[in-house]
């Protein structure tokens, strides 16, 4: 068992940036620790779309309509800003790599832009569903069956927790411009970029299932 | 990670423009009235963009193999779990 960790916490990129015991031993915590929070982030996820799966079991032509009566295209448009915020986000970290501060710092932004309008679409497309009554914790909105109640919170706490997720990435990306920016993340001491776009990219693989099976599975 | 996010800008941009383009093939068939065939497309088009964004953006590739184990074990019986209950 031992061994077993030991192989699981040995990394390439400890060995060769390692100069010192303690810088080996800070690495390896956090290359651990952002490995065990990916896994929370795909157990959290993973096992809120294994619920939404299991009552559409259930409620299948329930869950079918409230498919039907989602907009397709703020799910499209979200999608595609998810993917493009996965690629400003790389190459951020790239561009860093490569010694190019202002063009890693511009492509942070961007990263950045792509978040917040995903907040703004998020918005609206909530916006247009709640003068209907369907919102959260309204828990008898018009004359919904039980099944479209179900499919409709089910949305909700998906779609508000991923949401919540990228606000926090926002908040994060903040943090780590200043830093690009005043020199505390450099391109040989990119470690917390780099876990940041790990965060980053975990939503965007977690989208890429949330959004068929809510948008387009009906 | 040995070779964290080497590849070109260009090599990014274009696993962008693969994972934009299976996603308009995803909503595309998604109107059509094979319920069955859909699943299994769709299925098909996220398992391949979260492969692209593993192997490429988030560079699990370049990192230890055990950990690699662990990310396709967990991915795999997620998925596989999904797909049994949409199927």
């Amino acid at each position: 068992m031992k061994n077993f960790l030991v192989k699981f916490m040995d990394n390439q990129e400890v060995k060769e940036n390692t100069y010192t015991n303690s810088f080996n031993e800070e690495s390896k915590g956090s290359v651990a620790g952002k490995w065990l929070f990916l896994f929370t982030e795909l157990i959290l996820f993973g096992g809120l779309l294994i619920v939404y799966a299991g009552f559409r079991l259930k409620y299948r032509d329930n869950f079918s309509l409230g498919v039907m009566n989602l907009e397709i295209l703020f799910g499209l448009f979200n999608t595609i800003l998810v993917l493009s915020s996965g690629l400003t986000m790389v190459l951020s970290i790239v561009a860093l790599k490569k010694k190019q501060k202002i063009f890693s710092l511009f492509l942070t932004a961007f990263t950045s832009v792509f978040g917040i309008m995903y907040l703004f679409n998020r918005i609206f497309e909530w916006g247009a569903r709640f003068n209907y009554g369907l919102y959260p914790y309204n828990i008898a909105p018009g004359n919904l069956g039980s099944g479209e109640i179900m499919f409709y919170n089910l949305f909700n706490l998906i779609t508000w927790l991923y949401t919540l997720h990228i606000f926090a990435g926002l908040i994060f990306l903040l943090i780590i411009f200043v830093n690009i920016f005043n020199d505390k993340i450099t391109s040989d001491n990119c470690g917390r970029l780099e876990n940041m776009g790990l965060f980053w990219q975990s939503l965007v693989i977690v989208w890429i299932f949330v959004f068929p099976l809510l948008y387009l599975l009906k | 990670m040995k070779n964290f996010l080497s590849a070109n800008y260009g090599t990014y941009i274009l696993i962008w423009l693969g994972l934009i383009a299976i996603t308009l093939f995803s909503v595309a068939i998604a109107g059509l009235r094979a319920p069955k065939i859909i699943t299994i497309i769709t299925f098909i088009v996220a398992v391949m963009g979260s492969v692209l964004i593993a192997n490429y953006f988030l560079s699990v590739r370049a990192d230890s193999k055990v950990r690699n184990v662990f990310v396709f074990t967990c991915g795999i019986v997620m998925i596989v779990i999904l797909f049994l209950l949409v199927f």
